[in-house]
């Protein structure tokens, strides 16, 4: 069936990166928004736009009713939910095909069954992907627990069966501290959480954040897409991610893409999706969970393999078979995003919304920009606070990283403080140049946060510009846009010559 | 021209000399003369040179000499104020300074997911004190300095505004 028109059911960069696709292939877009969003990129950019309701995404961007009123008022024949707000919900894409629209996506079934987290091991677990090991279930009273801890394998973790939080949990190392840890465990999680039941898994020390993209088309094929690392990551908040990853050799990723492809195919899976995994330093990995939707950092696939990831989520949900077989897919050269938020790397990331009052974006040779945010933009407390996805392509990851400092150094913005030193920080990080590096990374490497920089010039030039603004406002007016040339290259010359 | 400029807790007596409308002119700084020429006209994202570089920045002006620079990634709040005016208000303010309380206050709108330190207990500075959820994310508010926790003003599950003060310290 072939597709005339799209709602996109979200926001910001990635209501955009849809909507472009849809342009390219001659699909009419429409696109929602919420009190607040009125305006935005994402609104001017579409064809049609609707109105959803108030900022609270849950009147707005999660109001599944609104959203179906909105397709078959606007004649749209399909829905693309992007990431995030009803992307992973069943009884969303339940109620798309319920009212006749195609869900550009897997089943309801589906994403239900890989949201389940004990259901999504079952079912990797059964293809061979492995699973991180752990006890079966509760370690009793009584119980031997040296026997289960050396089919587990050392270091492995101790954790309060009823708890969070890091409480009643024990790293051990060596089965001569089991018991210990044990005893010390069960007497804390008995303290917080009032049930001193236990259970074992082991720990991985320093794993890295590696994940599969696969695409499976409705006639069965399925194929990946190569593999991200998103090590660089706070509280499971990725902050930048790439493709190649440093620790995957070709043999590895043809053996974890195969093991990848084995799930997709096993659970009847449609479009794009993700495989993520914990890998540890000598190659052995573990499944995590399968997200069920484009990712944020889909955009790193993309560059590495020329591939337009929405426009094939598309073709694939219009009933083609996928274009490309496992052998045509060409991974080329490396490419690296960093997320741009709204957030104070200098206090602990903390959000700092507010209005964009000015802004200068980066391009030039390979840069890519994914952005939802303009100048006279307002980063609310509503939505998440990233401002934009910078990407860079390079021959060689090393080239990658020079492109991304320089496209970092040309951001300019005015009026909120963002995450763009952290990433500057990271892209001149020993540890990161070398690529070795785990999820453990902000702990590990940059403990002690970012180096707040010396904002004597920031004074110097508001200094400049006050006297300035004074002197004219004392001066008598002059013809508006008259103003001297500018050549500042010529005035650096003449200003060193008068003081030698 | 003389003028005092703070940002971030520093302050520098900056001197401004010569200069038309449109001309460069001198800024005199920590016994350092630093010739400046700022681009004119356009809109928030400007260029100038200074001393022997040129760099460009973003500016936004809310009046009464407080500006935000944009420079290098970063966004500065920056008060400039003349000379004269900025005695004037170091004697006014030095009555309401107490350096012995501390006050953490919210930095974002948000709500209180967990209270990590109770009455009389001392704390470290960077010792997170308290988990605020803003923007679907946790953040920690750390004790900006060490001191001993005199008051807690919010409890978990309270919704807090921008600038509330939320624990007292007393150092």
């Amino acid at each position: 069936m072939k597709i005339h028109k799209i709602l996109i059911a979200n926001r910001g960069e990635i209501a955009l990166r849809i909507i472009r696709s849809c342009r390219e292939m001659g699909i009419g877009s429409v696109a929602v928004y919420s009190d607040v969003d009125n305006g935005s990129p994402h609104v001017l950019a579409a064809d049609e736009a609707y109105r959803l309701g108030p900022a609270e995404s849950s009147a707005s961007y999660l109001d599944i009713e609104k959203l179906i009123a909105v397709a078959r008022k606007s004649g749209a024949d399909a829905i693309h939910p992007g990431y995030g707000f009803l992307a992973e919900n069943g009884d969303f894409a339940e109620a798309v095909i319920e009212a006749g629209l195609l869900f550009i996506g897997p089943s309801p079934e589906v994403i239900r069954r890989m949201g389940d987290k004990v259901a999504a091991r079952e079912a990797a677990s059964r293809c061979g992907m492995p699973i991180i090991p752990g006890s079966p279930g509760p370690l009793e009273e009584g119980e031997d627990p040296v026997g289960q801890a050396e089919s587990i394998g050392y270091p492995l973790l101790v954790k309060a069966a009823y708890g969070g939080g890091g409480k009643g949990m024990r790293v051990v190392r060596s089965p001569e501290d089991l018991e210990g840890a044990l005893r010390q465990a069960r007497g804390e999680a008995e303290g917080a959480f009032g049930d001193g039941t236990v259970y074992l898994e082991r720990f991985l020390e320093r794993p890295r954040h590696v994940e599969i993209q696969v695409f499976a088309d409705t006639h069965g094929n399925a194929i990946h897409l190569g593999e991200r690392d998103c090590s660089i990551q706070r509280r499971h908040q990725k902050l930048v991610e790439e493709s190649p990853s440093t620790a995957v050799t070709p043999e590895l990723r043809a053996s974890m893409g195969e093991v990848a492809v084995r799930l997709t195919q096993e659970v009847g899976y449609v479009g794009a999706g993700t495989i993520e995994l914990l890998l540890l330093p000598n190659g052995e990995y573990f499944f995590l969970e399968m997200n069920t939707r484009l990712q944020v950092e889909h955009a790193v696939t993309e560059m590495v393999t020329g591939i337009d990831l929405v426009a094939l989520q598309i073709q694939v949900a219009e009933g083609e078979s996928l274009p490309l077989t496992q052998d045509e897919i060409d991974f080329r050269g490396h490419a690296i995003e960093c997320r741009i938020y709204a957030e104070d790397p200098y206090q602990g990331f903390i959000p700092s919304p507010g209005r964009v009052e000015g802004m200068k974006r980066p391009d030039g040779p390979f840069v890519r920009i994914d952005s939802g945010v303009r100048q006279g933009s307002e980063v609310t407390m509503y939505y998440d606070p990233m401002i934009s996805k910078l990407i860079v392509w390079g021959r060689s990851r090393s080239e990658a990283i020079s492109r991304m400092r320089r496209a970092l150094s040309e951001y300019t913005l005015v009026g909120i403080q963002t995450s763009v030193p952290f990433h500057l920080a990271v892209m001149n990080h020993p540890d990161f140049i070398s690529g070795d590096v785990s999820i453990r990374f902000l702990e590990e490497s940059l403990v002690d946060g970012i180096e707040r920089p010396d904002p004597r010039e920031a004074a110097l030039i508001a200094v400049a510009l006050e006297h300035v603004r004074r002197s004219v406002a004392g001066a008598r007016t002059r013809n508006p846009g008259e103003s001297a040339s500018w050549n500042p290259w010529k005035m650096v010359h003449r200003m060193k010559g008068r003081r030698s | 021209m003389k003028y005092r400029v703070t940002c971030e807790g520093s302050g520098w007596d900056i001197e401004v000399r010569g200069g038309g409308e449109d001309g460069p002119f001198e800024l005199q700084v920590d016994g350092e003369t630093i010739p400046v020429l700022l681009e004119r006209g356009g809109g928030a994202i400007r260029r100038l040179v200074l001393g022997d570089s040129q760099r460009e920045f973003g500016f936004q002006s809310s009046g009464e000499g407080n500006y935000h620079i944009g420079l290098d990634g970063n966004d500065y709040q920056v008060s400039v104020v003349d000379a004269r005016m900025a005695r004037f208000q170091q004697v006014s303010t030095q009555e309401d300074e107490d350096d012995s309380e501390c006050r953490v206050e919210a930095p974002i709108p948000g709500l209180v997911v967990r209270v990590d330190v109770g009455l009389q207990q001392t704390v470290e500075a960077g010792q997170c004190l308290l988990v605020l959820d803003a923007m679907k994310l946790e953040n920690e508010i750390v004790a900006s300095a060490a001191g001993r926790v005199e008051e807690i003003l919010v409890c978990e599950g309270d919704a807090v505004e921008k600038g509330q003060v939320l624990v007292r310290l007393s150092r």
